[in-house]
């Protein structure tokens, strides 16, 4: 039992400073579409791969972590809202989408992708009451789809790779 | 990935190019620069003049250009300058945004 709860320490610590490192990657290399809200969503990777390997509650306390962290290490109080509304909307979109059972790692992490896009862009709206950056949406799904289709392969190797023994343990 | 994974990414990139059409993105050139602070009317500048305009407010400051019938913003001093990397725009309804220092410029009519 103790052996088990070290070992899940240990994981979620170690899950937690890959997705921060992915926040970092991210906000070194803004990947620019011109727009506000458009997000590469690295971290996700990360997330996704928690919330396939193990439970809700553990990949919500991983992205929780995430976003408060590279909030106050990386940028301002503002942008961290701005990913909070992107990684709520996403992250709760993506446990729904998994709840059906109907799609694999990949689809989850697609609509995870547009959902972080799309949860950006509320806030944007939200902060400059306007609608006319709805204008922006059709690019941002698209964007977002794309996005969320490669890091679900990345999730699928992350997985994959993830010593056996952990997963076992714990399980 | 399996098949359904396939459908919705599929289902969603025609629903963005639904709505792109709807949006229709091949609008008329537009004849004004409107500058929107705080979402308020800042200043409307006409596209069909060279100006050079420096807004300068409590949230930050822009340089607003327009230059050959297309408005950009030169420069900025807010962290992301996203807003100076957006470009030219000159059609209805393009914008620039420029979200730290809540400042938005639509082409209009």
């Amino acid at each position: 039992m103790e052996m088990k709860k070290t070992l899940y320490i240990a994981y979620v610590s170690v899950m937690t400073a890959v997705a921060l490192i992915f926040s970092y990657i991210e906000f070194l290399i803004p990947i620019d579409l011109g727009f506000p809200g458009a997000k590469l969503g690295l971290a996700n990777a990360a997330i996704t791969s928690v919330l396939f390997l193990f439970d809700i509650k553990t990949a919500f306390t991983v992205q929780l972590l995430r976003i408060v962290l590279s909030g106050l290490l990386f940028s301002s109080p503002m942008a961290m809202l701005y990913s909070l509304a992107g990684g709520m909307l996403s992250f709760w979109g993506m446990v729904l989408i998994r709840k059906t059972g109907k799609f694999s790692i990949v689809g989850v992490s697609t609509a995870g992708g547009v959902l972080l896009n799309d949860g950006q862009l509320a806030v944007a709206l939200f902060a400059l009451e306007t609608v006319k950056l709805a204008y922006y949406l059709p690019v941002l799904i698209i964007a977002g789809t794309l996005t969320g289709l490669v890091i679900g392969i990345i999730s699928k190797l992350m997985i994959k790779y993830m010593p056996e023994g952990i997963i076992k343990r714990y399980k | 990935m399996n098949k359904k994974d396939i459908i919705l990414a599929a289902a969603l990139i025609a629903l963005s190019l639904i709505l792109l059409a709807v949006f229709r993105i091949n609008k008329d050139v537009g004849k004004y620069a409107a500058i929107y602070v705080d979402n308020e009317l800042y200043e409307r500048l006409p596209l069909d003049r060279d100006t050079e305009l420096l807004v300068e407010t409590e949230r930050g400051r822009n340089k607003v250009v327009v230059l050959d019938g297309e408005v950009f913003v030169e420069e900025a001093d807010c962290p992301d300058l996203i807003c100076v990397r957006t470009g030219k725009k000159s059609r209805e309804d393009e914008m620039i945004v420029c979200l730290p220092n809540k400042l938005v410029v639509v082409v209009e009519r």
